[in-house]
């Protein structure tokens, strides 16, 4: 099992429509998804209809793993599971080491979970908290959308100055240009620049598109509604690089 | 990701709406429309599928195969045009199921039906997805036989639970009857059809039934046989025959002596006639088997061998269509049957007034004695034609036997077959393999090929005689291991027990 988040210490980058979006391309792919969302405002289970949970709410919720599995839903896609939101991030920091260190410590409910599924995406909220720390303590690969443009750089170079100074593996950052209007110099100057000083960038850029924004018209992926649209695939050709980089890891 | 399910067969069409009726207010089965195809339903003659419930049906590119036991439906898509084979159908569990039920029968169109495809969503008040029931309506004319399945979705067995219930109130309990719902055409044909014997009736009665249902079964088959459809009619048809043969030769004296010559030479000459296509067939259908016996660089000039075997097939096979057709055999089988008739006032054997059950107890004890005598005889080096006369007399009683079953307790017929069946496997093929080598050898003689092709032809010959021969050897070995079992106490007892107390009685 492979855990990949979807980040960004910046709102407003287009976190949430990568998350929904590269959860179903994952699922699409065959691969087991469960799609956590860690972000309190809950928009993720929004996109899938799901209603949020009560009982999340409460504390402790994490510690007792059966209702957390409990909590999951199934939703309208194949492969493709969700965690809906409003949770205490303190005990999440419990569940998610446990889910990593399957082996020592998991319990046999959460030993279930770990074989349910091949990957689990966590939708992040936008901050550098405990959470997100340990968000970055355990997940394998991190995507993180950047809007190219000054301000979004400089949270980009914040975040991996971060990385640097906490000593965490910068190279589980996975930057990718999201939002993009090539019709922008500002923009293309920016990503011109940000490819130069940062290797790791990937290739894959997701345009600016109404068709994305209309998910919350639609409250479904925008893959699973506009799948044909370019700027919709590309969350397709973003996935397939990611994925790339997980199997590359498994070797 | 549950994978929760439950299954339903309702006799009727199960609409979305009529369930919705049923549902809470909250949650509500999207209705989708969709056209319904027409199909085949398919079966065997002997209709083994309509004996197991299922219901296979063609429609279009599409075979389905639905359980009215356990509601579960297969699906599978054909890309190319099907014999309807099970045998020839891609490699699948369907595949693999349909051919244990059906193995060599051809699936003859039995009916004609509508077939609606089912896929609805269970949404709730946000149009979110919370179950799923699929399923297939099968209609022919007003009647109609739905099979549907719910599909749970994690997180939302409430909303599951609703639509079982929903289910539940429109099952009529027990699966029903699809032969009553859908009109089949099935032929109603049976190889081993239940034969009614009577213990005190006497043994001329028993005889006559006998005789007269397996010529009823010979004779069903015959248009099978003339249009070729599987390889299983001809089967059914010689077996019936020798059925009534060994009848004939084994009820002694219970018809006049010169009777039982002239009718046992009247099917001895039909059974000839056709023994072989039948040898043509058993070499093709274990074609596959030959070829695994051989190394590979042989192979060449087994398709040659195997060329020339289907040709003749289809000789020996218009060959006996032509008789099939004839007056000539029209006139024999009716013959046959008339003699057989009740109007018919045969003379009768010494014994044709012995009652059955006690004449037949008689007949099975003699033969089972006399097959444990050679039996126990048999050693390492005891000298092939005894092993042949093993099996002719292991044959016999197995024919005995079978005749009389419909007069024993059932079960412990079919123990006792098991073990004869048995014992008989390892026989059969020991002489098969000895019969398969002396028809090869005199297929050499048969056909002179010249040139290269004549001598890859004699080449694979010779590797598979061989191979013939050793095969053979090992079933010996294995016959000689497996007499043991066969004339143990245990078998005795039950012998003794069954066979024994009838003899005895009056």
């Amino acid at each position: 099992m492979k855990i990949v988040a979807c980040y960004s210490n910046k709102g407003g980058v287009g976190k949430t429509a990568t998350s929904v979006n590269l959860a179903y391309a994952c699922a699409q792919r065959g691969y087991r998804t469960l799609l956590c969302d860690l972000d309190p405002q809950g928009a993720s289970g929004f996109y899938f209809r799901v209603k949020p949970s009560a009982k999340l709410k409460e504390q402790r919720f994490f510690k007792d793993t059966e209702r957390f599995i409990k909590a999951i839903r199934a939703s309208d896609f194949e492969d493709l599971d969700l965690l809906p939101a409003n949770m205490t991030f303190r005990d999440f920091d419990i569940f998610l080491s446990r889910m990593k260190h399957s082996r020592s410590r998991l319990n046999k409910a959460l030993d279930s979970v770990n074989h349910q599924y091949d990957v689990i995406l966590l939708d992040c909220p936008p901050n550098i908290s405990l959470l997100s720390e340990n968000i970055f303590k355990v997940a394998h690969k991190i995507v993180v959308p950047v809007i190219p443009t000054t301000l979004s750089e400089r949270t980009l170079e914040q975040l991996y100055d971060f990385f640097k100074d906490k000593g965490y593996a910068k190279n589980k950052i996975l930057p990718f240009f999201s939002m993009v209007q090539r019709g922008k110099s500002l923009h293309v100057e920016t990503m011109e620049r940000l490819r130069k000083n940062h290797k790791k960038i990937l290739k894959a850029e997701i345009p600016f598109s109404t068709h994305i924004e209309k998910m919350g018209i639609h409250r479904a992926p925008a893959l699973s509604f506009a799948g044909r649209k370019p700027a919709v695939q590309s969350y397709e050709t973003l996935w397939a690089e990611v994925e790339s980089k997980i199997v590359k890891k498994r070797r | 990701m549950t994978n929760d399910s439950r299954q339903f067969v309702i006799a009727g069409a199960v609409t979305g709406r009529k369930i919705n009726q049923r549902l809470p207010k909250g949650s509500k089965l999207k209705l989708c429309g969709s056209e319904p195809q027409s199909g085949m339903v398919l079966d065997t003659f002997d209709g083994i599928l309509a004996g197991q419930g299922k219901l296979l049906i063609l429609a279009g590119t599409t075979l389905i195969c639905a359980d009215v036991q356990t509601a579960k439906t297969d699906v599978l898509e054909l890309s190319s045009a099907w014999n309807r084979f099970a045998e020839t159908l891609p490699e699948c569990d369907l595949k693999d199921h349909l051919v244990r039920l059906t193995a060599l029968r051809l699936l003859f169109p039995v009916g004609e039906v509508d077939v609606l495809n089912l896929f609805l969503p269970l949404l709730d008040e946000e149009k979110k997805t919370c179950c799923r029931l699929s399923g297939l309506i099968i209609s022919q004319e007003k009647q109609s036989l739905s099979f549907l399945q719910t599909h749970a979705m994690r997180g939302y067995d409430a909303y599951h639970q609703q639509l079982i219930q929903a289910l539940d109130g429109q099952t009529g309990g027990a699966a029903p009857e699809y032969h009553e719902i859908l009109t089949l055409e099935t032929s109603g044909y049976s190889a081993k059809p239940e034969i009614r014997l009577e213990p005190d009736a006497p043994v001329f009665d028993s005889l006559r039934l006998l005789v007269t249902t397996y010529l009823n079964v010979a004779r069903k088959n015959e248009e099978g046989v003339i249009a070729d459809y599987d390889t299983e009619f001809l089967h059914d048809y010689r077996v019936s025959l020798r059925k009534i043969r060994s009848v004939l030769s084994l009820f002694k004296n219970v018809l006049s002596e010169e009777d039982t010559a002239h009718l046992k030479q009247s099917f001895s000459e039909i059974m000839k006639e056709t023994n072989l296509l039948r040898d043509r067939d058993v070499y093709l259908l274990s074609k596959p088997d030959y070829f695994s016996m051989v190394p590979p660089r042989l192979h060449r000039g087994l398709e040659t061998l195997f060329e020339m075997l289907e040709e003749e097939r289809n000789r020996a096979h218009q060959a006996i269509r032509r008789m099939l057709k004839s007056q000539d055999y029209q006139n024999i089988m009716s013959g046959l049957e008339n003699w057989f008739g009740p109007d018919n006032e045969q003379l009768r054997g010494e014994f044709a007034n012995a009652p059955s059950k006690k004449y037949g107890c008689g007949l099975i004890m003699k033969r089972y004695r006399k097959v444990c005598r050679i039996a126990k005889s048999i050693t390492v080096e005891t000298p092939d034609e005894t092993i042949h006369e093993l099996r002719i007399q292991c044959k016999k009683l197995r024919y005995l036997i079978e005749s009389f079953a419909p007069l024993f307790p059932k079960k412990q017929i079919k123990t006792l077959l098991k073990k004869l069946k048995r014992m008989q496997e390892h026989l059969g093929l020991f002489n098969d393999r000895s019969v398969q080598q002396v028809s090869l050898e005199e297929f050499m003689n048969n056909h002179t090929i010249r040139g290269k092709k004549g001598l890859r032809l004699a080449e694979s010959i010779g590797a598979l005689t061989s191979m013939l021969y050793s095969e053979q050897l090992r079933e010996r070995d294995l016959i000689v291991a497996n007499l043991a079992a066969f004339g143990s106490p245990e078998t005795r007892t039950a012998f003794n027990n069954l066979f024994m107390i009838g003899e005895n009685d009056k």
